[in-house]
Parts: C-alpha cells; structure tokens; sequence
C-alpha cells in the first residue's frame, strides 16, 4: 500500500473533496499512520495560533525599550532620595483608600514630603508635596514629574516655597522628579 | 537563556543588555499575561508593569538562571491582579470571557517553551509561509478573503498554501523532536 505524503495528507485535511481521488481513498480506509498524521496537522494550526498570539508584538517591545531607556537616563542625572517615612508603614497595614498618605523622602539636607489624598472623584487620589533645600536654592519655577508604572507622565512646577499639587495621579508604585538648574532629586513611592 | 554577563550588565543599567534581556524574555511576560487570560491590550499593560518591576527588583535576583522563574510568577501575579481590578471595575462576566483556568508557574514556563519551540520552526519556513501562517492565525477570527486582501494573493490558493505550510512545519518540528 502506497501512503500519501504529509502534504498530500495535509491538503485532504484543509479540503477533503478536492484532494485527489486516491488520497481520499486511502484516508477513508483508515490506515492508522495516515489518520494520526491528520490529527497532528489538524491540532497544528491552534498550536501556531497559540505560538504567535503569545509573541511579544514589536511595538510593545519598543515601548518597552524605550520606558527602560528613559529610566536609566532619569537615573544617571538625578540624586535619589531615600524614604524615610511612610505612613503606612506606620500603620503595618495599607490605610483604607479614603486615608491620606504621608511620606518623607531625604539625602543630605535635601527631602521631599509628599501627601497622597483622596480626590474628589471616588477612587482617585490628589499628590500635594514640597521640597526642601538649603537657602542658596531658588525652588520657584522648578519641574515636577511624577511618572507611572504605565508609562503616565504628570508634570507641574513648584512655587517659591517649593511646594507643588498634582490632581489625579496613578496609583502607586510610582516615582516623584523634582528639576531646577543643577538640583535633581527623585522619589520612588512603593 | 541568556548569558550570567548580560543579567549583570543589566543589573549595572545598560541600556543594550535590557533589549537582550527583553529580547529574551519579551514573549515569557507577555504570553504568560495571555495564557493567565489577558487579551491583547491587558498583556501590554502587564509586561509594562513588570518590566517596570524588574528594572526597580533586578537586584534582588541573584542568578540569571532564576529570571524567567522570577519572571512568571511576576507575571502572574500582575495579570491576577489587572483582571481582578478590572472585574471590579466592569463586572464579572466581561472579564470572565478572557479569563483563563488558573495554569501553575511550571505550566507557563513549558507552554513558553514550546510556543518558542514552534515560533524558531516558523521562522525556517519560506517567505510566502512566514507571511501566510501569521496572517491566518494571529487573529482569532480571519477570515480567507482578508487575508487575500492583506497580501494580494487570491483566496482560492490560500487553503492549499495553508496546508503546505503546515506540513513544512509538522517536517521542522518532527525532526527538532527526533
């Protein structure tokens, strides 16, 4: 007995009443190595599926290099300051989302102090912070970014007390920047 | 796998050691998101958040060959939790469509492996067959005359193309299995 090819086989699978008279005979024979090869050509197509629906598309992996990049660069210019006070910590708990969040963050004589409140709309929480530095320092005009997980970017300036409000921000982990002339300074709020 | 150098280098913040790394393990995170029952959109929004998390956490990883383990069960976790704060958010039954049966940190990390397996034989298929194959499957439902359209083939040899790819392939991986 001549058996088809696999692809004499395959193409009885995709169409069986096109495929040539002969191959048509032999699969409804029911030679058992033809009828497994069948079933494995059939099962092949949702294991295709399954390996290219799972493939990172590229334009996710670019936007992956590219949050990545700017991180590195982001880390490379700024002092980060340490977290020294957490209010939940305090709590040992996570406070309930209607709590407000306090958190001091230092290096050297420089600190950031943040509060994270609840906002207007439920669910949606306000950031009011102030930076602190020696005198020499002229905090007015200073750029503020807080930059999320997902790739959020929020962006405001400090007033002459360095003291900045930011509405709507993401929910946390996610980190503070604070630029002016050559004072850069960055908190990550877990 | 990658190289114990490359995860170093990371760890010091290169910049070309993270492509390598997202070269590697790109299709672990964002498969793992889909197989945890992610659609398209979610499984972004999970690897971005985990690759975030490996930037911050790197350090605490203390061998490259714990990664993709490390990687998994970040995976996880993530997705779990995206797709229950979305059920919170949009009820249950939406959610419920895409979400999968609870796979274990092992499961993923073979079902990664094979679909690595399938997607190196693709890549050794001709042209007209790595233009064809995803095509026809990266989509849930396609359709012979879309897919006539997207590459000016006609619809009438897309069955047969189809079914001479397949067999090429079952070939590759019969013979990576031997």
């Amino acid at each position: 007995m001549t058996h088809p090819n696999l692809e004499q086989i395959a193409l009885w699978v995709e169409d069986k009443l096109s495929s040539p008279a002969e191959t048509q005979e032999h699969m409804n024979s029911g030679c058992v190595p033809c009828s497994e090869e069948a079933t494995r050509l059939t099962n092949l197509g949702p294991i295709v599926r399954e390996a290219l629906f799972s493939n990172m598309p590229k334009e996710t992996q670019d936007h992956l290099n590219a949050v990545v990049q700017t991180r590195i660069e982001s880390l490379s210019a700024f002092l980060v300051a340490s977290l020294v006070q957490d209010s939940y910590a305090l709590e040992g708990v996570r406070g309930a989302a209607t709590d407000t969040r306090h958190l001091r963050f230092e290096s050297g004589d420089l600190a950031i102090v943040l509060q994270v409140e609840p906002g207007p709309k439920t669910g949606s929480s306000n950031l009011v912070g102030q930076i602190y530095a020696p005198d020499q320092y002229d905090l007015e005009g200073g750029k503020v970014q807080l930059l999320g997980e997902k790739g959020e970017a929020l962006e405001t300036t400090s007033d002459d007390l360095g003291e900045f409000f930011i509405d709507a921000i993401p929910e946390a982990p996610f980190t503070v920047e604070f630029s002016k002339d050559e004072l850069k300074l960055r908190a990550l709020i877990p | 796998m990658i190289e114990e150098s490359v995860f170093k280098r990371a760890i010091a913040q290169d910049p070309r050691a993270w492509e390598e790394l997202l070269a590697a393990y790109g299709s672990l995170i964002y498969g793992t998101a889909i197989r945890v029952g992610c659609g398209p959109d979610d499984a972004a929004d999970v690897s971005q958040k985990v690759w975030v998390s490996l930037f911050e956490g790197i350090g605490s990883i203390r061998e490259s060959q714990a990664l993709p383990r490390w990687l998994a069960v970040t995976t996880k976790r993530i997705a779990v939790h995206h797709l229950t704060s979305q059920r919170r958010h949009y009820g249950d039954e939406i959610v419920d469509e895409h979400m999968s049966s609870d796979p274990s940190v092992e499961e993923l990390l073979a079902a990664e492996d094979e679909a690595a397996r399938v997607r190196k034989a693709i890549e050794q298929l001709p042209e007209q067959c790595r233009q064809l194959l995803p095509a026809l499957f990266e989509n849930e439902k396609v359709e012979y005359h879309q897919v006539s359209q997207a590459l000016g083939v006609p619809v009438g040899s897309i069955g047969p193309t189809r079914a001479r790819c397949l067999a090429k392939l079952a070939k590759i991986l019969a013979k990576k299995d031997a």
